[in-house]
């Protein structure tokens, strides 16, 4: 028996070579097997079909979520929103945001999204900005007031890009919500959706977008992931050639406009100043960049009456 | 008994390992519009935008750039690799793109959270705008009008240049 094994293993090791060389996935791998002999045992074609899926659901817990639906859970998530709150829809405000944002997310490090990153200033009076998976971000007229200029609303920008880049937005879905999704899609019958495998997804996807809208809207991400996202925002802001101090003005005047009882960013936010604490060690080098003056003109001209 | 639930076990974490692993040369593109560029920077001109699940061969790499050729029309062109994923892309199931796709490539075969999903959610749910959403999908920012406002904003940004095309 124990000769058995050895072969075994090496034919194993060769196929996980090959997979290495060709490129190819697991699941290949295992179709190419049918029955097998296994340390003397032999696997029957339904016992290789069940491997195959353990295999399979394996991979998923590593993949994670793919970039479609992502997008999907985003539309979602920003649909939710929308029914909420009004978006702003005069041209020159949604061109002038976009450019701004897109100033942004073109020299972050996923300049490019499955659907794309769009932006839009939301007719609500709290002071909210959130970012939906996938490249959804939503600023608030309130947020848009602790603004003074161009630089400052490209701070709030940075940081929700810098959630969407880092999933945060996906890490507040449960995590087995996603492992039963994956279990359903790993079913021979999910080959075509449809019938009980649809209305099972669908309810797993109402849960994950009310994990993440409950989330966003009421109790707020960890101090460690706002910390993440403040952080790469400075990278963003820096790379862009805005100034990385606007974070902190922004910050401070947060704090100064922000009600403590507030049902919005006070709620869902750590406290500014312990944000500010945070990022001044990180500003010792930062210098102001060029072009200040002539980007709070026209941020004036553009948001200023708003 | 255990020695085979060992080997099963060994079986089943090389395999996924390996998969992990798998695809050096070429990358699917990972988004529904992935701008192809003359240069490796964030504003360079585009030359080709290629679509969800298009696979293309790896050139060269450059820090977070790729030089890619696109397998079906050997358009060639930078890429950012956060826009690129190294696993074949089905489509739809059964759909395949590019050669050694398998139909259990359920990863990205279009199944699970997809349009379906979404058109069940919207007839169960209440309050939801996905109009709103699709009139912000649509919004727009040409090449003209980004460099006009970088070039405007004194924007220059030191791995993109001042957003010039060459």
């Amino acid at each position: 028996m124990k000769n058995k094994r050895i072969p075994v293993f090496a034919m194993l090791l060769a196929l996980c070579c090959g997979v290495l060389v060709s490129g190819c996935k697991t699941t290949d791998v295992i179709d190419g097997l049918g029955a097998v002999q296994v340390g003397g045992f032999r696997l029957s074609e339904s016992q290789v079909g069940a491997l195959k899926k353990t295999a399979v659901a394996l991979e998923k817990a590593f993949t994670d979520i793919t970039p479609e639906q992502e997008y999907y859970v985003g539309r979602a998530v920003g649909a939710t929103l929308l029914g909420k709150y009004h978006p702003r829809t005069d041209q020159q405000t949604v061109q002038y945001l976009n450019l701004v944002g897109q100033s942004l997310a073109r020299v972050s490090d996923m300049p490019e999204t499955y659907g794309g990153y769009h932006f839009v200033l939301l007719e609500d009076e709290g002071i909210n900005a959130f970012a939906a998976p996938g490249g959804l971000i939503f600023v608030s007229r309130g947020m848009l007031r602790c603004c003074r200029d161009e630089d400052t609303l490209a701070a709030v920008l940075a940081h929700e890009i810098a959630h969407i880049q880092l999933k945060h937005g996906l890490q507040a879905i449960k995590t087995n919500r996603l492992t039963s999704a994956f279990s359903i899609m790993a079913t021979e019958g999910a080959k075509q959706a449809g019938g009980p495998q649809l209305a099972q997804l669908t309810g797993i996807f109402e849960e994950s977008i009310h994990d993440v809208t409950a989330t966003l809207v009421n109790s707020g991400y960890s101090r460690a992931f706002e910390r993440e996202a403040d952080v790469a925002a400075l990278v963003i802001l820096g790379r862009a050639g805005y100034d990385q101090r606007a974070l902190v003005a922004l910050l401070g005047e947060m704090k100064q406009r922000l009600n403590p009882q507030g049902l919005d960013f006070a709620k869902t936010h750590p406290d500014p100043a312990d944000r500010i604490v945070e990022l001044e060690p990180l500003l010792a080098e930062a210098k102001a960049p060029a072009g200040m003056a002539l980007r709070q003109q026209r941020f004036k001209s553009i948001l200023g009456s708003i | 008994m255990g020695m085979r639930m060992k080997i099963v076990l060994f079986l089943v974490l090389s395999l996924v390992a390996t998969a992990v692993w798998a695809g050096q040369g070429w990358r699917s593109v990972a988004v529904q519009k992935g701008a192809v560029r003359v240069s490796p920077m964030p504003f360079g001109k585009i030359v080709a935008t290629l679509g969800y699940g298009e696979r293309v061969d790896v050139l060269e790499e450059q820090g977070l750039w790729l030089k890619v050729r696109d397998q079906q029309q050997g358009r060639e062109g930078w890429m950012h690799s956060a826009s690129l994923i190294a696993k074949t892309i089905t489509l739809k199931p059964g759909e395949r793109v590019g050669a050694g796709a398998s139909e259990d490539e359920l990863a990205l075969g279009g199944k699970g959270f997809n349009a379906q999903v979404e058109a069940e959610y919207k007839a169960r749910g209440k309050n939801l705008d996905y109009a709103s959403v699709d009139w912000m999908e649509r919004i727009q920012v040409s090449p003209e009008a980004m460099r006009e406002f970088l070039a405007k904003g004194g924007l220059q940004n030191p791995e993109g240049g001042n957003g010039h095309e060459k």
